[in-house]
């Protein structure tokens, strides 16, 4: 058991943690326009506002997804400079999740490639477009130089990076882990999500009888793990356990009764020393297609019965991907400090193969555990168990 | 974090005795057969991942771990880009829409999916990528998953290929995957054990010409390490632990000390070394 002494965010809600939970009380979708043209009709969760370019330091790594990172790490900047400086930096490790990186500079320097038959200057594969920019990005901002890598199970990403900073933290490695993820619009998503049939046009309704399919969305999300609390940096809640499981089914469809999704659950209330009857609050990975909500809703039904609550938030944020781990995870610690949790947005009439309960308006508290799911292609399931600090 | 034993190794393009020699002899074949995936499962998947799963599966056979529960760990640095480049170019074309069969092949983890359907594998698989440090921080997930007891038996695996034209001049190299396989009992009295994964300057840092700065030479750079010991002379090279090197020039210094002492023999549970950094 960790104490998260701290956690920011940005995504379609809001530019900080504090203003996307603000918009999740006042039940605003967080939804609108792509930021460029799709040969589709749909909507997104982009980042209100201008994203800025990056710090001169990070100028040559300019993309999306490090300017949301900027942004989001922004929110989380005065608890980890404290944490550098309590630990020293070659004890904190940064942990990171992305399903694409900085894709999006390359669709841009491939668009220039094909016109021109050169990329465009200023494009640097190495610095811009790989996975591991992402963990060099938070290094810089962060000063932290523990070991630093970056977890790449597309929609599973930032939930399985809480399972390795417990590892780092349970093994002596690092006394403090900066984990979280982030991901950016781009064509690749866009494109290859409606190319699969399961992007909708409209705001995505997860567990809706009449669905119309997911939107996705972006994001940077980030959370800060210390082996103690102190005075100055306490608790806000605490990673109890996580479950980490495969389905061995099938690359892009769910087990039909969540086979691994349940391990998974069952994995980390283990871990947590829990029983499903002290889950108050279930954060569903919830994207809105009817493979995924069913085979979900099955699955909580045969771990936990059809009393406790299942929300989806992608409801306000869109699915942000690599970063819906984390920035779900925060969500569900909202809810365990705040003592009430935000319903499902349009869910009625329900389903009738959804046998849990998917409350619409907000869910009334206070919970002292919440479980948030993370499921991805592959078949690879993540759950996470989290306690209120009190 | 405790030392481990290194149960087996796997290579493709195909090993021999000699890792090396063998992998650049055989740089002509051109798809390693991935057969524990029925070939319908393999439409539309990569060179990458078929090299992924070719040698998560020979590196679980030459330890003798079973398939079907054995953690697997999957690094990449570039990972999926041949499909990456292969949508972009979708895009420009007709209606710019995707393969959906190229999509959902698209993510990172895909080897590592392929992987546990084609094993029927329910346990832990993760996809790390550390740029040129992704074998020696594979490694560090891979170990932390024994260190901590969640599981007995682990499989490292990390490849890359060349990136695609337009694309290429950044990552020419030639495809390497290279599969470990760790475990905590030791599975032979002189089996060779890693200890104290550690950045050390002094290390110094993978140089390997065959593969022209493929992230994955950092754990080969380790498995030509365990062959070089295994083919000394009895009690030769034996004593002292040797470092090795994981991480490519531009990286962390990440190296490990590797040990073929026939400490197996002795002790099943070997002391413990204090952890680093």
């Amino acid at each position: 058991m960790y104490p998260i002494t701290a956690y920011g965010a940005c995504c379609g809600l809001g530019r900080s943690a504090a203003e996307a939970i603000s918009a999740l009380e006042r039940g605003a979708r967080g939804l609108r326009r792509p930021p460029f043209e799709v040969p589709f009709d749909t909507v997104s969760g982009c980042v209100p506002g201008p994203l800025d370019p990056p710090a001169p330091a990070l100028l040559r790594h300019d993309s999306r997804l490090t300017r949301l990172v900027a942004l989001g790490y922004a929110d989380i900047a005065d608890p980890v400079a404290q944490a550098v400086s309590r630990w020293g930096a070659a004890r904190v490790a940064i942990v990171v999740g992305t399903s694409t990186g900085g894709i999006e500079r390359t669709e841009d320097a491939h668009d220039a490639w094909a016109r021109d038959g050169a990329l465009p200057d200023g494009y640097d594969y190495h610095r811009q477009h790989p996975f591991h920019i992402l963990a060099e990005t938070v290094r810089t901002l962060s000063g932290a130089t523990g070991p630093r890598y970056v977890v790449s199970t597309a929609c599973s990403s930032s939930a399985k990076v809480l399972a390795s900073a417990r590892r780092l933290l349970d093994a002596g490695l690092a006394d403090a882990v900066l984990v979280g993820g982030a991901d950016g619009l781009c064509q690749t998503t866009l494109r290859g999500f409606f190319s699969l049939g399961v992007l909708a046009g409209e705001p995505c309704r997860p567990f809706a009888a009449d669905r119309p399919g997911m939107n996705l969305g972006e994001g940077a999300a980030f959370l800060l793990l210390e082996r103690e609390p102190s005075a100055t940096a306490p608790a806000r809640a605490h990673l109890l356990g996580v479950g980490e499981t495969s389905d061995a089914y099938h690359p892009s469809s769910p087990h039909p009764e969540g086979r691994g999704a349940q391990a998974a659950m069952r994995a980390a209330l283990a871990q947590a020393g829990l029983d499903p009857a002290d889950i108050g609050l279930i954060n569903a990975h919830g994207t809105g297609t009817r493979h995924n909500d069913v085979a979900e809703s099955r699955a909580i039904d045969a771990v936990f019965g059809g009393s406790v609550p299942v929300v989806s938030t992608k409801s306000y944020t869109g699915h942000t991907l690599g970063a819906c781990g984390a920035l779900e995870a925060i969500f569900a610690i909202a809810a365990l400090e705040r003592g009430w949790s935000p319903g499902n947005l349009d869910a009625a009439p329900v389903d009738p193969d959804v046998h849990v309960a998917v409350p619409e308006g907000r869910v009334e508290g206070p919970f002292r555990f919440a479980l948030s799911n993370a499921f991805a292609f592959g078949g690879n399931n993540t759950s996470v168990v989290l306690g209120s600090a009190s | 974090m405790r030392p481990v034993y290194i149960a087996g190794t796997g290579l493709w393009p195909d090993a021999g005795p000699s890792a090396a020699a063998e992998a650049v002899a055989g740089a002509a074949e051109p798809r390693p057969p991935c057969e524990l995936v029925p070939s319908r499962a393999k439409r539309g998947t990569s060179l990458l991942t078929q090299m992924m799963v070719e040698v998560a599966t020979r590196t679980a056979r030459a330890a003798g771990f079973d398939l079907g529960t054995a953690a697997t760990v999957f690094g990449s640095s570039h990972g999926e880009m041949e499909i990456a480049v292969d949508q972009m170019v979708m895009m420009k074309d007709g209606k710019g829409l995707l393969s959906p069969a190229r999509f959902k092949n698209s993510v990172h983890n895909t080897g590592a999916g392929l992987f546990t359907i084609g094993a029927g594998n329910q346990g832990f698989t993760t996809a790390i990528a550390a740029g040129q440090d992704t074998a020696a921080m594979a490694l560090l997930e891979g170990w932390l998953l024994l260190d901590r007891g969640e599981a007995d038996e682990v499989i490292v695996t990390v490849a890359d290929e060349a990136l695609p034209e337009p694309l290429r001049a950044f990552a020419p190299h030639a495809p390497l995957a290279v599969g470990v396989a760790l475990c905590t009992a030791p599975p032979s009295p002189d089996a060779p054990r890693i200890a104290r994964l550690r950045c050390d300057p002094a290390a110094g840092v993978v140089r390997d010409a065959r593969f022209a700065g493929n992230p994955a030479a950092g754990l080969l750079a380790l498995v030509d390490a365990v062959e070089a010991c295994g083919s000394a002379a009895p009690g030769a090279l034996r004593q002292e632990p040797r470092t090795v090197p994981l991480s490519l020039d531009g990286g962390e210094p990440w190296c490990v000390d590797l040990y073929i002492d026939g400490a197996g023999a002795a002790q099943a549970d070997p002391p413990a070394v204090p952890a680093e950094p």
